[in-house]
Parts: C-alpha cells; structure tokens; sequence
C-alpha cells in the first residue's frame, strides 16, 4: 500500500470529491466469490466434425490473417480439405446455432475455397527423432495416418500396389470429383507430411513381418481399395474410437460398419479415423499419454447453443443462397461474407464486449492478443462479463483460492 | 450571420457550437425539440458527439455523470416533470461537482396536466447546489449556453440554462449566429483536472467520515458564491468578442428608482416595457431582471435597491406554505441591508398566463396607492384568481 497523503488544510481537498492517490492498492477481488472464466469451448460445428475442425478458429483466422492463417488451422486437423470442402455431408452446418437466426453459416464453400487458393505448407518437425512407421494402403484413412505421423516427427514410408495414391478416392466418378482436385490434394498431404511415397508396390501378407522388423510399426489401410491388403491373422485388429494403445507391431486399424465399404460423403470420418490412429501410435512411441497430448491442444467442454445469446445478433438475409450454389465457384467477396456470419460460437474472437463492459477495467486482452484474460485482483465478480458474452467464452465460476 | 430560430433549435445550434462530445436526454415537451435537433445534428456527422438513448431523465443525468467524469463536455435538456424525476441525480451532480449544461423549458407541474410556462420547476430544485439561470429571450439562450460552459468548467459546477416554455421554446426570433472560430475562441476544449482514467484509477464519490465532510461543502459553498463573479467576467469576456452582454443582474433605470420591479425569464422584457410606460406617467420606476437566481448575486441585487422605497416581485411559481421562492430570496437579502423599503409580491403567470406590460403596470399601482385588487393569500397577491 502506498503511504496515504493526509489533507491538512482546505486548499489541500481536491475540487472534485475524489481520491488524491491512485486507488489500484485496494484489491477489491478479495470481494469476489464468483469467478469469470474466460475459455474458449467446443462449439457445435465442430462438435459436428468427424475430422474435429475447429470452424470458428479458422473463420476468425481468415479474417485476421488471411487464407494462409486459416489453412494453416484447417491442415493442423485435416490434410484433405479440398475433398471434405466438396464431398462432406457437412454435419457442421446442421449444427450451426446461427441456424436458429436465420441460415446457416456455409462452412463448407468457405473450406473449399481455402482449400483451392491457399498455399500454406506445415513447418517441418524434426525427423526421424519420433521413430519409423510405414502405412500399407494409400487410402484416405491411411494418407490421413501417415501425414499425422509426419507431422509429429515420425518418418513415414506409404506403400500401395496402386500406380496413383488415392485408394478408394479414386474409385469416386469423375464428374463428382475432379481427378485434378484429388492429385492436388495428395501432393500437398505428401509434401507436408514428408511422406516416402512408394506406388506400384505389391506387399504379400508374407512380408509385412519382415517390413514390421524394419520400422517400428506398419499399419494397414482399410480404406486402400482395389489394393487393400488382407489382415494376416498375425495383425492386431485395432479400433481407433475405443482402443487405447495398439498391442503389436503390424496393426490393422478397424472401422464401424456404417464406414464399409468406402463412401465418398463419409470423407471427414476416414480423415478423423486416421488422425486418431496417428495420434494413438505416436503416443505409444514416444511413450507419453494420448490424453495428456490431447488435454494440452484444444478446449475440453463443448459450448452449448443455448449459452449463445442470439438476442445479441441481428437476422439478416444472407446472400448465400442461389439456385445452383454447388456448381459455382466462390468469389473472395462471397466468403468473406460468409465468415462474417459466423458466430465465433465458444470461441473469443475478440469482440471486447466484455472489456467495455466491466465496470472495474478488470477484464483485459490479454498479452499474447489471442482473448480475454481477468485481473483478479480487482475483480470482484459481478457477472457482467459473463452475461455480456454471446458466445459462451466466459462462464462464473466458484474457484476456491 | 443572422437566423430565424426557435429557442430550442438555439439550444440545440449552441450545444453544437460548444462541440460537446456526449448529448444523453430523454424527449418531453416542450424541449423535445433540443435534443431532436441534436440527434439531426450528430447523426449527420456535423458534431463528433456521442447521443445516449435512455429511458428516464433520471438515466439521463446518471449518463451525463459518467461522461462529464470521463473528461466528456455533457449536454442534456428536460423540462418539469422530467427535471424533477432528476432530483436525486442533480444533487450527485454538483456535489461530484462535473460541469454539464443543461437546458430547462420551465413548464408547468402537474397535476393538473399543463404543459406551459412556470418556474415551480426548476427554482424548486435550487437547493440542489446548480447554477441557475433563466434566459429573456432567444438570442440570450444561445449565448448563455456558450458562456456557461466556459464557468462550469471553470468553477467544476453544473449550469442549467432555463428558458419558458413556449414563449421561448416555440418562439422564433432573429438571431446573431456566431461562427464556430469565434466560438472557439471563446470556450477552449474541456480540460478537467481530475477525470476516470482506467491507468490511474481513482474514486470518485467515495466514502467520507464527518472530519472532512462539512470542510468539502464549506469549500462547494466558497466556490458557489465565487460563481456569480465568475459568471460576470466571462460575460464580459463574451461581450468584448461579441457585443452582447448577458450579466447576472440586468438593471434597468433603477438609480433613481421609488418603485423596482424583479421578474426572470420572458417576464423581464414585459416588466422593462412597463417601467418605460410608468416613466411616461411620472412614476420613477425601474426593473431588476435576476439571470442568474444561484447562486443568489446578493451584492448586484442589493446595489440595485439601494435608493428604492417599493419592491415588487413578480413570481411565476408558488412555495406552498410560504409564498413566491423570488420573494423569499429578494426578501432574505433584503434583510441583511436592514432596508426599510416596502414588499408587495405577486404570483403572475404561473400554468402559462400572459405576463404583459398592461398587467405588469396594474400591478405597480396596486402596489404604489395600497388598492388591493388582487387575491391575496399569505404574504402574495395572485392574478388572474377566480372571484
């Protein structure tokens, strides 16, 4: 506490009936026994996304930083957004909360868009430190494996029998998905993943031993198509949603029933299958916890819709809609204005709402510029913040300190 | 350059001179018009102001607060009922001592509902530590608006600006528009000493024991009565760049004076004509308009009666269980001179009746031969009472 200036005389008093001193000794938080959270939530689109695509990050990206920034998000969880941004059902857009507004925020045509124009590549990780894997099958499931695991700094061989990567993928018609569109996407998946990519490559069941003995691991696509190569009896069936740790070194990952045979609109659960696999084969390499891995990446609670104040948003007619939206390709100015309807729901895209709101200057940008943090000294938990938020990003909270 | 305007079109023209940065008001008649004008005005980008909806006046003066603390030059504009529902506020107001201007149409109290000119409003809420003062015509409330910044934000005291209801709210004159550098000139941005500043945060409004509370209004009360000077040279100030003078006490013919008559507001234009009429019959006769009623200018209005035999007040409001609040206020001045003179007050005008010359010099001679014409209740004559 600053020593107080002590009023002696009348032309001492201040003109106004205020403090001489600053008053930021008195820590009014001790005041407090509500506390605002401020932490960015699941939201419902993502909530919705097989591949776990945080949508609102990458809008908010895209607005802040460009297609680049906004790819950069979208590969971090999905290498293949050029197929996803034309084939998914998009259950992201069914669950879009702005949905109850008006219309839905087309996610889809904006991913597409990014997808196409942008050019971002992932940095390199260090290689070879995280072991050696190789992936039989360049299918959807086993491209999306093996990037993940390239991204985390294993070095990673894709073998298949095939002239083309694609596996299934290239089963799908031409006129639903131009050929061009898939060879550009796998190229980028191969690049950022520093994939070994070895085409026209039989691989008898006989030799996966001999190929487990000389990688650490070797994975089985079911999503290889015409050139999947049969479990041998010797593999470890391995179910990416409920398994935790594959047990064996030659693995055959499973899928639930409604993912066989391949079907082109399920394109984002092939991708998610593999991510999940990679994830859960680099954990056992590298020896740590997939929970701890997955806890320090993203938000843990989901945002529900009913914590989204639509009160706070205006309706408007979007100029989304037109008769043949499928066919056309977006302009700039098309997406961009999609993304301005994106809610940002669960997730700070620095509105500030909440900064100009409270009474006490307690709620702050915080250093890094990427949300909102709370000077609990001074805060004394009226809730403001809280209510103010229409995204759900700020929740109270009795924290015992 | 020259304008035809209505009292309030000038109220609202002189806010925007004075380039204040928040306007917050709530519309009742008649001064509507003032902050209609005024949301024009910011709405078309000509004044870089913030305009505050509220749903009160009492939001409305609570908005002004916190704008004039932030170091915002404030404006609003009521009218009775309005200005009464601002009662607590207008207190918080001149205590925290943030210097708005406001604009008041004086009109009348209700019930009954009457929508014309009284003073019952604004003088009842004199004690609320405001200055007041009352305009005489149009071009006195643009310029008092212009002058009254430049005091409030000397003296850290809100200034409310009354002018009538109708007979100037809803009466257009000519007026001398000054142009906005001259009036920069004239009032310097609004630099406060002390304002909320979020890197040095102060309390404003805090807590006080009683050791230092009489010593904070001994000095609001100094610096109160310092007002009327204050007042008084800025309106010299005013009147060297524009040539319109507008002090606390306009005088009128009062040095030989047997017989002076007091009024504020619109009154004072009927008063100054019926003394010239009263001349013409040899009657020596002068007039005391009261601009500014707080703080009270006790040493203009005292040098003003010095001579007199008779004093006349005319009030346009009633206290009730006493009798005129001008005359309570002429009178307690009075007393401290220990004049001898003679006291007639009238209560004229109230609910919107004509104050004219012709019922100004009836009044003057009931008040001279002794003829009680008019009801008299208490210490006050009333016209236009019902037999």
């Amino acid at each position: 506490m600053q020593s107080k200036k002590t009023i002696q005389c009348l032309a001492d008093l201040p003109v106004m009936p205020t403090t001489l001193d600053t008053m930021a000794w008195n820590k009014t938080g001790a005041w407090r026994f509500l506390t605002p959270v401020a932490r960015n939530k699941i939201p419902p689109c993502r909530q919705g996304c097989p591949a776990g695509t945080p949508v609102p990050d990458f809008i908010n990206a895209l607005k802040q930083n460009g297609e680049n920034g906004a790819l950069e998000i979208i590969l971090a969880h999905n290498p293949l957004p050029g197929l996803t941004g034309r084939l998914c059902y998009h259950p992201c857009q069914t669950k879009c909360v702005r949905r109850d507004l008006d219309e839905g925020v087309s996610i889809q045509r904006i991913e597409r868009y990014l997808a196409d124009c942008g050019d971002f590549q992932p940095p390199a990780a260090d290689p070879g430190k995280a072991g050696c894997v190789t992936v039989v099958g360049a299918g959807p499931l086993g491209l999306s494996c093996a990037y993940f695991l390239g991204l985390q700094g294993v070095t990673v061989k894709v073998t298949d029998a095939g002239t083309r990567a694609g596996g299934a993928l290239l089963d799908i018609a031409p006129e639903k998905l131009d050929p061009g569109v898939l060879e550009k996407e796998i190229d980028r998946l191969v690049a950022a993943g520093r994939l070994e990519l070895s085409l026209g490559t039989e691989t008898p069941a006989a030799a996966l031993a001999e190929m487990a003995d000389q990688s650490d691991m070797v994975i089985l696509d079911p999503t290889a198509g015409n050139g999947a190569v049969a479990a041998p009896e010797s593999a470890v069936s391995f179910n990416p949603f409920d398994d935790e740790a594959p047990a064996g070194n030659v693995v055959a990952p499973t899928l639930p029933d409604n993912l066989i045979p391949f079907k082109a609109p399920m394109i984002a659960h092939y991708i998610g299958a593999g991510r999940r696999v990679a994830r859960l084969v680099a954990a056992c390499l590298s020896g740590e916890s997939f929970a701890s891995q997955e806890a320090a990446n993203s938000p843990d609670q989901p945002v529900t819709a009913e914590q989204i104040r639509l009160d706070r948003f205006r309706a408007e007619q979007s100029a989304e809609t037109s008769p043949r939206k499928r066919q056309v390709e977006w302009t700039r100015e098309q997406v961009m204005a999609a993304a301005d309807r994106c809610l940002s729901c669960g997730t700070c895209n620095l509105c500030e709402q909440c900064v100009i709101s409270c009474p006490d200057t307690s709620i702050l940008k915080n250093p890094a510029g990427t949300g909102v943090c709370v000077d609990l000294y001074h805060c004394k938990g009226c809730g403001i913040c809280a209510y103010e938020c229409p995204r759900g990003v700020i929740t109270m909270e009795e924290i015992n300190e | 350059m020259k304008k035809v305007m209505m009292g309030t079109e000038a109220a609202a023209l002189a806010a925007k001179l004075a380039r204040v940065q928040v306007v917050s008001a709530y519309p009742i008649t008649p001064q509507t018009v003032i902050v209609e004008e005024l949301a024009d005005i910011i709405g078309r980008g000509e004044l870089a102001a913030k305009y505050i909806n509220v749903e009160s006046e009492h939001s409305a003066m609570a908005s002004c607060i916190g704008a004039s603390a932030s170091g915002a030059r404030t404006f609003t504009a009521t009218s009775s009922q309005g200005l009464a529902l601002m009662h607590e506020v207008l207190h918080y107001a001149a205590n925290g001592r943030f210097p708005i201007v406001m604009a008041n149409a004086n009109r009348a109290l209700t019930p009954p509902w009457n929508l014309y000119c009284d003073h019952t409003d604004s003088l009842s809420q004199r004690d609320t530590g405001w200055i007041q003062y009352y305009c005489s015509d149009v071009q006195d409330v643009l310029d008092a608006i212009l002058i009254a910044y430049r005091v409030a934000e000397i003296v850290s005291l809100p200034v409310m600006i009354n002018l009538d209801a109708f007979y100037l709210t809803h009466t257009s004159e000519l007026l001398d528009v000054p142009e906005q550098d001259a009036v920069d000139r004239f009032l310097p941005p609004f630099r406060p000493v002390f304002k909320l500043d979020t890197d040095d945060p102060k309390t404003f409004g805090n807590v006080c024991g009683s050791d230092l509370y009489t010593s904070i209004k001994f000095k609001h009360q100094q610096d109160t009565l310092a007002a009327t000077a204050v007042w008084n040279k800025m309106a010299d100030a005013f009147a060297d760049q524009f040539g319109r003078r507008h002090p606390a006490v306009a005088p009128y013919r009062t040095e030989d004076a047997e017989l002076v008559i007091i009024g504020i507001g619109t009154a004072t234009g009927a008063i100054r004509l019926a003394v010239d009429r009263l001349r013409e019959e040899g009657i020596a006769a002068g007039s005391l308009g009261l601009s500014m009623v707080r703080p009270f200018p006790y040493a203009d209005v005292l040098s003003a009666l010095e001579n007199t035999r008779h004093v006349m007040v005319v009030d346009r409001d009633v206290s009730f269980g006493a009798e005129g609040i001008l005359a309570q206020e002429v009178k307690a001045g009075l007393f401290d001179r220990g004049t001898d003179c003679r006291f007639h007050g009238f209560i004229a005008g109230i609910g919107g009746n004509d104050i004219s010359s012709d019922g100004i010099i009836q009044l003057a001679r009931q008040a001279l031969t002794g003829k009680e014409e008019t009801s008299k209740t208490g210490n006050s004559f009333w016209t236009e009472v019902l037999p």
